[in-house]
């Protein structure tokens, strides 16, 4: 009886080392996978693609990384007060349009291909941008 | 649910950061490591001051795992008791209840350390287990903050050097995690199979001797 259950023991200890070596792959997998992602991200992002475009970004961001004013980019989404904008992320700009982030971020690529198309010689960010790369000063509601 | 901590991250700042990391420290279901990849990347792009973020990501990491320390402290041993009473709960005998406590009473220091920073998902169980187990609490504090210091950086510090790509690094991030929870899982694995082999050989020699004997004592 003692060896039947040792035995039994003994299988479901295999079974699972088996059960593990099969996850240990699937991660190992997913860590290429994530790192793979990673360099098309990066590859995406120096050649200044609109598609990296995320739900996280709020103006600001998108205006230093790709190199658009921020009063055009709140033109376009018809946000009518910019400064106290500026901390809204576009999720949460497509939250107050009542729009899926989607379109929002699509209207957003749009609106940087169409500024890059009327303006091809315009590299670096404007003035106004700079100021977002120091530390901001605490912003209300913000200690 | 991502995205809402990080518009309220952008909306409120440092106090939404603090709450926010000491919830999941606490336990909760929420990713604080990814929040504070995002602030880092928030503060490399302008919202923030990183140096503000470090005191205030460990202060809260660390308040928020003492809170878990004492959850289980005060009542984990009315509830191991509990489970030790329940009939339905026959499948974890109060042996291996034991065996379980004792294996990680030995290794209690590095379980807390790993968990704070690389294992990260499992930190809130361990913080209520190390409270249960009654470990030592300035032992706890000391692999705590020292876990929670590197639990700070490396996301921050991540986070601000790859700003513009930050999800993509979390997401490496969580992926090396996963892989080291699993390689770790199945070196145990490995370890118990070999333990379990050399006593099934240990005893399968020792009935061979027990037998040899008994027919050298049995006359022609």
């Amino acid at each position: 009886m003692d060896a039947l259950i040792e035995r039994t023991k003994l299988s479901l200890l295999y079974f699972l080392l088996l059960l593990m070596l099969g996850i240990l792959a699937f991660t190992a997998v997913n860590t290429l996978e994530a790192v793979r992602n990673f360099q098309q991200q990066e590859r995406a992002l120096q050649a200044g693609d609109v598609k990296t475009i995320h739900s996280w970004m709020t103006i600001p961001v998108i205006s230093h990384i790709y190199h658009v004013p921020e009063d055009y980019l709140y033109c376009t989404l018809h946000i009518s007060n910019p400064g106290q904008r500026s901390h809204a992320t576009l999720d949460e700009i497509a939250i107050s349009k009542r729009q899926p982030v989607d379109r929002v971020i699509r209207t957003t690529q749009q609106a940087i291909l169409t500024y890059r198309k009327e303006h091809p010689h315009v590299l670096t960010p404007t003035s106004t941008l700079h100021r977002e790369m120091k530390p901001r000063a605490p912003m209300p509601g913000r200690t | 649910m991502n995205a809402f901590f990080i518009d309220v991250l952008q909306l409120y700042g440092y106090p939404a950061l603090w709450l926010i990391v000491f919830v999941a420290a606490a336990g909760a279901p929420i990713s604080g490591s990814l929040l504070l990849f995002a602030a880092g990347a928030f503060a490399s792009l302008g919202d923030f001051n990183i140096f503000m973020l470090f005191p205030i990501a460990l202060s809260a990491a660390v308040m928020g795992d003492n809170l878990g320390y004492f959850i289980g402290r005060r009542v984990g041993m009315p509830l191991i008791g509990w489970l030790e009473r329940q009939k339905r709960f026959r499948f974890i005998t109060p042996q291996a209840l034991e065996r379980g406590r004792a294996y990680f009473r030995r290794r209690a220091a590095w379980t807390v350390f790993i968990t704070r920073f690389l294992i990260v998902v499992l930190g809130g169980p361990v913080n209520l287990v190390a409270g249960l187990e009654q470990y030592p609490y300035h032992n706890f504090l000391f692999w705590d903050i020292s876990g929670q210091i590197l639990g700070a950086i490396i996301p921050l510090g991540l986070g601000f050097v790859f700003a513009k790509s930050w999800e993509e690094v979390a997401g490496i991030f969580g992926a090396l995690s996963s892989l080291f929870l699993a390689l770790l899982v199945v070196m145990i694995l490995l370890a118990v199979l070999m333990r379990k082999m050399r006593q099934r050989r240990r005893a399968r020699s020792a009935s061979i001797i027990k037998a040899e004997e008994k027919d050298m004592l049995i006359p022609d």
